[in-house]
């Protein structure tokens, strides 16, 4: 009974201390990779219109802006959506607005994602 | 015998998650640990951090011969680069901008009268000014100059302007980068707004500016080798083969933007002028050289 509350805290120390404990000087060396779109819903379970789906996507894409890490790609889709709406293309329109509106989504989570991340890629 | 492992485990953690152990090491804090209070507000510790950790990087080579960008550890590109600056086509940026720099505005006063030393200043900008609480640019300071003598504003990254600063960053040659330490709260708040910029993942790319210039330099992105930080500013404004005409330091920030998928901010915006800021400082004591030929 008394063994776990020995070794329990001795474990946690060990791995925390592990893991601070590299001599490098940039401490953040993870080795940049594009962030994968997540997979898209369906335009088939999706019970919104295209036009609503844009329109949403705006609103997280200004949200995104707000915050300093608007995507290009974002707006692209944006574009895109609009045009293939126009020319009645209803189911790819209907994709790339859900490809803006999860590309606006990725932006805002990088924005919370790197609140605290930043401070560890510059050499002390 | 049961009580001493469970108190010194409990000790070890409690240091741990005080920070303690991490200072005893000589480890990196954490993001988390309390680093706020040591990052941005130490800025000649961070000049002379980076200016360690290149000299470790890239033996051998000195941390002020950085001032030639790319060419300091690109021995082939150095070599073509020194060919081109036998014909430079940053020239005629600095002829047509010397014409302008000595053209009177209608009030009679030329630029000359604005920017003391015939124009040799290109070392005391950017700077902190304590009346706006803001960055000052060169650029920024090109236009008060228009806008004292009733001349409307040089749109920012237009070719005159670009002139001008070329012409500026000419007859500057040679000069040391000199930016003042930030030590007021709202000059080491401008350069921190720098450094968080520059370290910053940005775009679907998911790139910093630091993952390409510190994490990567020296190494190849595609068929590129990555420069250092060190010396970004020091040789701008800069004709760039790609664009086919000047390029100044903000369009270059711009354009990194863009290439890793972000919306890049406007030129001459306070994030771009705090990140040059932030730069500038970490570049203290360089020698200025540009304009330049950049590919």
């Amino acid at each position: 009974m008394k063994k776990p509350g020995i070794f329990l805290p001795t474990i946690v120390a060990l791995l925390l201390v592990s893991g601070c404990n590299d001599s490098g000087q940039v401490k953040d060396n993870t080795p940049p990779q594009a962030l994968s779109e997540p997979a898209l819903q369906t335009p088939a379970t999706d019970k919104r219109t295209t036009s609503e789906i844009i329109a949403n996507a705006k609103t997280l894409h200004l949200q995104a802006r707000q915050l300093g890490h608007a995507w290009s790609t974002t707006q692209d889709h944006i574009t895109e959506a609009e045009k293939l709406l126009a020319a009645k293309d209803m189911v790819s329109a209907q994709v790339s607005a859900l490809r803006a509106e999860l590309s606006a989504s990725a932006s805002i989570a990088q924005s919370h994602s790197e609140q605290n991340a930043w401070q560890d890629r510059f050499p002390k | 015998m049961k009580i001493f492992p469970l108190s010194f485990s409990m000790l070890i953690l409690a240091l741990v998650i005080s920070g303690q152990v991490y200072a005893s090491t000589g480890a990196n804090t954490g993001a988390n640990s309390g680093a706020e209070t040591d990052t941005g507000e130490n800025p000649e510790q961070d000049r002379q951090a980076l200016r360690a950790y290149y000299e470790n990087l890239f033996p051998g080579v000195p941390a002020d011969a950085h001032k030639d960008g790319i060419y300091a550890i690109d021995a082939p590109s150095r070599a073509q680069w020194q060919e081109m600056e036998e014909f430079p086509l940053y020239e005629i940026a600095v002829d047509e901008g010397e014409e302008l720099f000595y053209t009177p505005f209608d009030t009679g006063v030329t630029y000359a009268d604005c920017f003391e030393n015939e124009g040799a200043v290109k070392q005391l900008y950017p700077h902190f000014d304590e009346h706006t609480s803001s960055v000052v640019t060169l650029e920024m300071a090109i236009n008060t100059c228009r806008a004292t003598n009733k001349t409307t504003a040089l749109e920012y990254g237009s070719a005159e302007l670009n002139n001008l600063s070329s012409y500026i960053a000419f007859v500057s040659r040679n000069q040391k980068v000199q930016v003042a330490e930030p030590k007021t709260a709202a000059a080491l708040a401008a350069y921190k707004a720098g450094k968080r910029f520059y370290s910053t993942r940005r775009g679907h790319l998911n790139f910093a500016c630091t993952s390409c210039h510190i994490q990567l330099a020296g190494r190849k992105l595609r068929a590129e080798k990555l420069s250092a930080s060190l010396g970004h500013v020091t040789h701008f404004p800069v004709y760039r083969f790609k664009w086919q005409e000047m390029l100044s330091l903000h369009q270059r920030f711009a354009e990194c933007n863009s290439q890793v998928g972000a919306l890049p901010f406007d030129l001459q915006g306070v994030e771009y002028r705090n990140l040059e800021y932030f730069l500038s400082y970490l570049s203290n004591g360089m020698q200025l050289n540009g304009p330049a030929t950049r590919k």
